[in-house]
């Protein structure tokens, strides 16, 4: 075959993906009426380290919730899956195919880079986006159709640092945190606090996203005169670090989110002959809430696993949604508007969007008992 | 009306050929396996996002961001003057690591981890008039980047075809040789790595104002995978094969979206699947698509 036609063979595989594109795109999107489902853009994570830890969780717990919604009868959803895999340009790119070839009625985003990206293209598309995995401060306020429902760092890591101040009595601290966003909006918020009542921050020792060992910054803590370690990041990382903490022989008392309390790593520290104290600040989801354990207890028959706090925000979320577009039929308003006027006791409590179309969960700070179980310290 | 979707993908294209581009004249020309290449991006989209953050024209920034990448291409040079091969590639792959890690740990300047949010769009003051160009609409970004992306290849197309280019792939196929000649080869590597990095900064700066958000997950090496396999896929030494491979490479994942793998397997089968049509394709094309030389 000549260099010609070759050339000539590729232009023309090259000119039909981009027609095939074209033309998936120039096709109209439906215009929904009230017969039509109501459509869930999802832009979840689906791949990458960030999708082992929790983006599973959320998207096993967003089908769940759409099924049981379906299944009751009164409103009908529909769910359309997109992976950003946590990185801002694919999460943009991801963003506007779910917009333009799906046009769904509302999106879902998961993971704070990515909500970054894309909030500013929230005016542009006029669709109201809940954001789920994201912990960023002020996110919402870049437009009105902007909303978010997860707990937040700057609620939790101040409540961690002032009981840990004056109910504990700490005034030395250590802080174990992950190089990423949500890690990072935990350390500042908690540093800054216990900071500003006097405590001291002995050091500070960082890991990344990728990282599985961490002796060498656990044994630098160990020689501090630190009194107790803050660590914070995910579900694979709190693991190891527990099950180190315990080959070093570290006893220091243990502060963190609740993310510190997911079963496997709820197992490790009960498991231990000599544990240290530790202690959390969690949401209702943790505190044996009915609606909590009946959510934990179907997701473990459905999916054979016990699901973190962050599978029951999506699940809650996809109730909001469902909740408002109810809302939207009966009051003839817009879904964006009705998600305002939403109220759900979901199984991460009592949620209802403020001012600033943000969630504000009730927060307890407890104490891990030997048993595995938590006790509230007011 | 062409669809957001479609001048977004027709953008990244365009930002992913000068990246491209630019590294085809380090690796295909020079025969200077950079792996630092995506290093360069990096200081280019934070240097421009911090200066226009800081109220600095656009302008101004695009421009700053070529020079300061050119600057360190230049400092990478001088250390790495003497290695070849493996060991270049080791070592500019320790520099985009030590970028890597500036970006993420020195938070008072780039603030870590939480990334640089609301990257203002270009906003262009025309000389000699009272106009200003906004570029805040996708469409006129695409007319802009295209037309940076085209001068950016006539550019480096022209310096290949210049008597400079050619010593630069006589450096690239027997160096020794080269100084026997009398070429200061030092000089022209240094030129060339500058020159690549020159581009590579101003594809940074048009991604950050793109986007309008950046984060150090969006510079690892990871990321310089792609742009390599741009170059190796559309052929060592050929410009034209850097452009078919981009516009293909930057393509080929979207038909994957719309394919509907069931969700337990969706993240995970798209890469399986993009990396099986990449291997498909060396296999049947070892050289890539224009190929002139060897990846050595």
């Amino acid at each position: 075959m000549s260099k010609a036609t070759k050339t000539i063979l590729w232009l023309v595989v090259t000119i039909i993906v981009i027609g095939g594109i074209w033309y998936g795109v120039s096709k109209k999107p439906t215009t929904p009426t009230t017969k039509e489902p109501i459509k869930i853009g999802y832009l979840a994570v689906l791949s990458g380290p960030a999708a082992q830890a929790w983006g599973f969780y959320g998207r096993d717990a967003a089908e769940m919730a759409v099924e049981e919604i379906n299944a009751k009868g009164n409103i009908k959803l529909e769910l359309i899956l997109g992976d950003s895999a946590a990185k801002p340009e694919q999460g943009v790119t991801e963003f506007k195919k779910l917009n333009e070839i799906n046009n769904p009625d509302v999106l879902i985003v998961d993971a704070s880079g990515v909500g970054s990206a894309v909030a500013p293209m929230a005016d542009q598309y006029k669709k109201p986006v809940i954001f789920g995995a994201v912990a960023l401060k002020g996110i919402t306020k870049q437009s009105d159709y902007l909303f978010r429902n997860f707990y937040l760092c700057d609620q939790s890591a101040p409540l961690l640092a002032e009981k840990a101040y004056t109910k504990l009595g700490i005034r030395k601290i250590a802080i174990l945190s992950n190089k990423e966003p949500y890690a990072e909006s935990c350390f500042n918020e908690f540093k800054s606090k216990f900071n500003s009542l006097g405590g001291e921050l002995v050091t500070e020792e960082h890991f990344l996203m990728t990282d599985s060992d961490f002796r060498t910054q656990l044994a630098k803590i160990k020689n501090t005169n630190a009194e107790a370690i803050y660590i914070v990041g995910y579900e694979n990382h709190l693991k190891e670090i527990v099950k180190e903490m315990k080959e070093l022989k570290i006893n220091k008392t243990l502060l963190s989110e609740m993310v510190l309390y997911a079963p496997v790593i709820r197992n490790e520290m009960v498991d231990n002959t000599n544990p240290p104290e530790v202690y959390m600040t969690v949401t209702n989801y943790y505190l044996g809430s009915e609606k909590a354990n009946e959510f934990k207890n179907k997701f473990k028959e459905k999916y054979g696993k016990e699901p973190p706090y962050l599978a029951g925000y999506i699940y809650d979320t996809i109730y909001i949604i469902a909740k408002a577009a109810e809302i939207s039929k009966i009051k003839n308003i817009s879904l964006k508007e009705a998600l305002k006027e939403v109220d759900l006791n979901g199984v991460s409590g009592y949620l209802k969007f403020n001012e600033n179309r943000e969630t504000i969960s009730a927060m307890e700070f407890v104490k891990l008992n030997k048993d595995g179980s938590l006790k509230i310290i007011k | 009306m062409i669809s957001a979707y479609l001048i977004h993908l027709l953008i990244l294209i365009c930002i992913y050929l000068i990246l491209a581009i630019s590294l085809q004249l380090a690796v295909g020309f020079t025969g200077l396996l950079n792996l630092g290449h995506i290093a360069f991006y990096c200081i280019g989209a934070y240097a421009s996002a911090l200066l226009a953050l800081n109220g600095f024209p656009f302008w101004f920034c695009f421009l700053s961001a070529g020079i300061l990448a050119m600057l360190f291409g230049f400092l990478l040079s001088i250390p790495t003057n003497k290695l070849k091969g493996d060991y270049l590639a080791l070592a500019t792959m320790g520099f985009s690591f030590v970028v890597y890690a500036v970006a993420l740990n020195w938070t008072s300047l780039t603030r870590g981890p939480l990334g640089l949010p609301g990257i203002p769009k270009p906003n262009f003051h025309i000389p000699l008039t009272t106009y200003n160009l906004q570029l805040t609409t996708n469409f006129r970004f695409l007319l802009f980047t295209f037309v940076i992306a085209l001068i950016s290849y006539l550019i480096i197309k022209r310096i290949i075809s210049s008597p400079f280019g050619k010593v630069l792939e006589a450096t690239r196929d027997d160096e020794l040789a080269t100084r026997i000649l009398g070429k200061n080869t030092f000089k022209m590597k240094s030129l060339a790595l500058m020159i690549s990095a020159f581009f590579a900064g101003i594809s940074g700066s048009l991604y950050a104002h793109y986007i309008t958000f950046i984060d150090p997950s969006s510079f690892t090496l990871l990321q310089l995978i792609p742009v390599l396999a741009i170059v190796i896929i559309g052929g060592m030494a050929s410009l034209k094969g850097t452009i078919l491979a981009t516009i293909i490479l930057v393509l080929l994942p979207e038909p994957l979206r719309f394919i509907g793998f069931p969700s337990s397997i969706v993240g995970p089968m798209r890469q399986i699947v993009y990396a099986l049509i990449l291997l498909l394709i060396l296999i049947y094309k070892p050289k890539g698509f224009f190929g002139k030389i060897e990846l050595e």
